[in-house]
């Protein structure tokens, strides 16, 4: 009889109710996130239950694994010295190879499998499904060892859970010291020097790596060796090791994904020019983080852009500026504006995608509002009135808006490219204005690029995805107002590679006084549809501005 | 006749506290060996040391001829090991148990399993978590057994077990060692249980060897004197080390000599005590033995 198969089935009885249980979520999930039965359609309340049961179960998972791995590492323990196989002629590395095994049949290979088939199912390319693979193990791993090595360092099952707790207060407490460091040191520069997203991306893989492989290596020791306190040692120099690859590891491997080059179309016409309407300046308070801190002032202008082709939006990136004052004094800053994190449409450049559909609502901020100069109290006291030139370097990136897809403004309309889709779950229509109930699913893959490492899945304020509600016939549009909707909350906290997110975009044909748009009726919804607008960015260019008499405070 | 477990200055340090110390031991092949003990004199520690649970601190031991800390998977086939305190998969049903273990030893005996099995009515489909401690010790025993190890350790087997099971136990135990010429090493703090079991015994206290001998020897060495002193000058005065259990009621003298040759405790007796009379001198049962070296080494 094989023993390496005797000693799985062994486990396999010994968990065979978890086991169970385990199969059973890792069916609910896929069903739950697969197309057809993820979308309940018009009943709010099995939407509810879906949207909790998107959460629950993975959750439940990760509960479970929790729960299931110490039971299968303490049925044979490594630690003590009254365990039954101590003393049988029961090999160390045929238990390691069992519980191996075990582990990659039921925990890994079982849920890797059926998450390729539902990225499959949701239309994931070769390549993606090729690198969907790794990264699901890299990230199951990674979570494993953790499990798999405190499973392996403890006696029983009371001190697991109670060294985990241990090991996890200690943890926040170390992160709350860091953070409370935070607010005295700098440690960013210290930590994470010139830290490209890539080079960050390629730490997190070498450290993940060398987590898993320090985890294989403790593993195997203690199976071997029965050494605890020797491992207990590796254990700590290994958490070291990582946490300094994780911060310092030089090597970047990693793709430079957004790491846009120069522009492909011809920038040379585009022409970046300081606002001199004095209502686009203001002036603000640098927030202080310290009371020592010194007191500081913000001042911000609106940027003017011409000559860009249609279609597209160049968004401020990183400034450079200096002003050069008469008596020689040159006051200097560098900003970076993060308009990725708070997006802002240009409803000019919308409405081309639009195939000019006037937008009824466009909104009044404008993106090109940035941070010209800012400058310290006294110096601003000082020299606010008087002036000097200007000169600043900034970077733009530059986007495309692209109407990609319509949706009929209907329950089920759907929209479908590759791994990317949206359906409409309910239209709710209101005197002058409408609902629209969404849900978008897609596939992110750290792997593939499309997302970093430290970037969250979704990002509620910074999608690149606008939708429109357009009547072609009478050439209108509206924006949606600035609501995210109830998605958030539901947020499949553990589901990082397809992300299922529901949106309520709200249409309104209503001033704020009142004033009626359009008649938003029947007769115009007939008409009408969801039109998916798109920003891709293209590349990116820097221009320079300059104003020879620049004051602080303008008048 | 070769050893089956040999030790050489074996000793075992937790910290600065010695729980064994210099230990120097011979098991012949064969023999059923009693390590006897009060609790805490380092029975155990040395038996995990024979074992490979732990590491010795110093010295060295060997066990069925190979090396304790190179003792692996292929030589527990020849072991047979059951301790008190060991943790059985209780989840197990005895039948479980019974087929997981049969997996890993090539000469596992199904027919001897099955007449165990019978022999202490082990009921098969339970788990072992229903079963009392003393069915628990017994399916052990069984899956202890039925390969036939040469060498069988028991380490205190019999505590929590009610006096019936203990008796059977022993039996058990006993017939099968006679039978299969198994060496047997048992210990244990409590000096009846393993009476009727050794041919040799071994005495620990406070992590160190006082005694280790065959029982024979035991009782050709051992007696019972007992004499009447004079009325006058009855004084032993100081007592040779050999005497134990020296006791002096009126003029009744009473000792148990462990270094008896014939004629020569009655003539030293003479020389010491003048006058002595009434000499009798009186061979010791194993028990009376074991009870003597009880009360002497507190067990």
């Amino acid at each position: 009889m094989n023993l390496l198969s005797h000693q799985f089935r062994k486990d396999c009885f010994r968990l065979r109710v978890p086991i169970a249980l385990w199969f059973l979520l890792v069916l609910l999930r896929a069903a739950l996130i697969t197309p057809g039965l993820a979308e309940p359609g018009e009943d709010a309340a099995l939407q509810a239950v879906y949207r909790i049961f998107t959460t629950l179960v993975p959750f439940l998972q990760n509960i479970l694994l929790l729960v299931m791995v110490p039971i299968l590492i303490h049925e044979e323990p490594l630690v003590g010295t009254t365990a039954f196989w101590f003393t049988r002629p029961i090999d160390a590395r045929l238990l390691l190879k069992g519980k191996i095994l075990f582990i990659a049949v039921i925990f890994i290979l079982a849920p890797l499998l059926t998450e390729i088939g539902i990225l499959a199912v949701h239309g994931a390319s070769a390549t993606q499904l090729a690198l969907a693979g790794p990264e699901i193990l890299l990230e199951d791993l990674k979570y494993f060892s953790y499990v798999v090595v405190l499973a392996a360092l403890t006696m029983t099952f009371a001190r697991y859970a109670l060294l985990g707790v241990c090991i996890f207060i200690g943890y926040s407490l170390v992160a709350i010291a860091a953070s409370l460091l935070h607010l005295y040191f700098d440690m960013s520069s210290f930590l994470r020097v010139t830290q490209s997203p890539s080079l960050g991306d390629s730490r997190y893989v070498a450290s993940t790596l060398a987590l898993i492989a320090f985890a294989v290596t403790i593993l195997t020791y203690q199976y071997l060796r029965r050494d605890t306190r020797g491992a207990w040692f590796g254990a700590g120099g290994a958490i070291l090791v990582v946490f300094l690859i994780g911060y310092f590891w030089p090597w970047d491997f990693m793709p430079h994904r957004n790491h846009l080059r120069q522009a492909e179309i011809d920038t040379s016409a585009v022409t970046v020019t300081v606002s001199i309407d004095p209502r686009s300046r203001y002036i603000s308070d640098v927030y202080r983080l310290r009371s020592n801190e010194e007191l500081k002032k913000s001042i911000f202008g609106r940027l003017e852009i011409s000559g860009l082709p249609p279609g597209y939006v160049a968004e401020p990136g990183e400034v450079q500026a200096s002003l050069k004052l008469s008596d020689g004094t040159v006051i200097t800053h560098r900003g970076h504006e993060y308009s990725n994190y708070v997006r802002k449409w240009d409803a000019n450049v919308v409405q081309h995608a639009l195939s000019g559909a006037k937008i009824l609502n466009p909104a009044k901020e404008n993106a090109t509002s940035v941070t010209l100069l800012s400058v310290k109290d006294d110096l601003f006291g000082k020299y606010s009135t008087v002036p000097g030139r200007y000169e600043a370097e900034v970077e733009f990136v530059l986007k495309s808006y692209d109407a990609v897809g319509s949706l009929q403004v209907k329950p089920k309309a759907r929209y479908d490219r590759g791994t990317e889709h949206a359906v409409i779950t309910q239209v709710l229509k209101h005197t002058g204005a409408a609902t629209v109930l969404l849900r978008e699913s897609k596939v992110s893959l750290f792997l593939a690029g499309d997302r970093h490492s430290d970037e969250p899945s979704f990002n509620p304020f910074g999608q690149p995805i606008l939708y429109v509600l357009r009547n072609s016939e009478r050439a209108e549009a509206l924006l949606p107002e600035k609501d995210i909707g109830p998605g958030f909350e539901f947020l499949d906290l553990f589901q990082k590679r397809l992300l299922t997110v529901p949106l309520a975009l709200r249409y309104s044909a209503l001033t704020n006084r009142g004033q009626t748009l359009t008649e938003l009726n029947d007769m115009w919804f007939a008409d009408a549809e969801i039109v998916r607008i798109e920003a891709k960015e293209v590349g990116r260019f820097r221009k320079s501005v300059k104003i020879d008499d620049f004051v602080m405070r303008a008048q | 006749m070769s050893n089956a477990i040999e030790t050489i200055g074996l000793g075992k340090s937790f910290g600065k506290n010695a729980a064994v110390c210099g230990l120097n031991l011979a098991v012949p092949e064969g023999a059923v060996f009693a390590f006897l003990g009060p609790n805490g004199a380092g029975k155990t520690t040395t038996i995990k040391m024979l074992m490979n649970i732990i590491r010795p601190s110093e010295g060295t031991a060997s066990v069925l001829g190979v090396p304790s800390t190179q003792l692996g998977a292929k030589d527990f086939l020849q072991i047979g090991y059951i301790s008190e305190n060991q943790e059985i998969p209780e989840w197990m049903t005895v039948g479980r148990l019974i087929h997981y273990c049969k997996a890993f030893y090539p000469n596992w005996d199904d027919a001897f399993c099955d007449r165990l099995l019978k022999q202490y009515q082990l009921p098969l489909d339970r788990p072992l978590k229903s079963l009392s401690r003393g069915m628990k010790m017994k399916a052990t025993l069984v899956s202890s057994l039925v390969y036939r190890p040469r060498l069988l350790v028991l380490d205190e087997p019999f505590s929590g077990l009610d006096v019936l099971v203990r008796d059977e136990f022993v039996r058990g135990v006993l017939e099968l060692s006679e039978q299969e010429r198994w060496t047997v090493f048992i210990s244990s703090h409590d000096i009846d249980e393993v009476e009727r079991l050794a041919d040799w015994v071994g005495i620990m206290k406070e992590g160190e060897l006082q005694l280790c001998e065959q029982v024979s020897s035991l009782q050709a060495r051992f007696r019972k004197v007992e004499a009447v002193l004079p009325s006058e000058g009855g004084d032993p005065g100081q007592v040779p080390e050999s005497w134990l259990l020296v006791d002096r009621a009126g003029h009744r003298l009473s000792f148990v000599e462990t270094q008896y040759s014939n004629g020569n405790t009655e003539q030293d007796l003479q020389r010491r005590i003048p006058g002595c009379e009434q000499i009798v001198v009186n061979p010791m049962s194993l028990r009376e033995i074991f009870l003597a070296l009880a009360r002497t080494y507190r067990l």
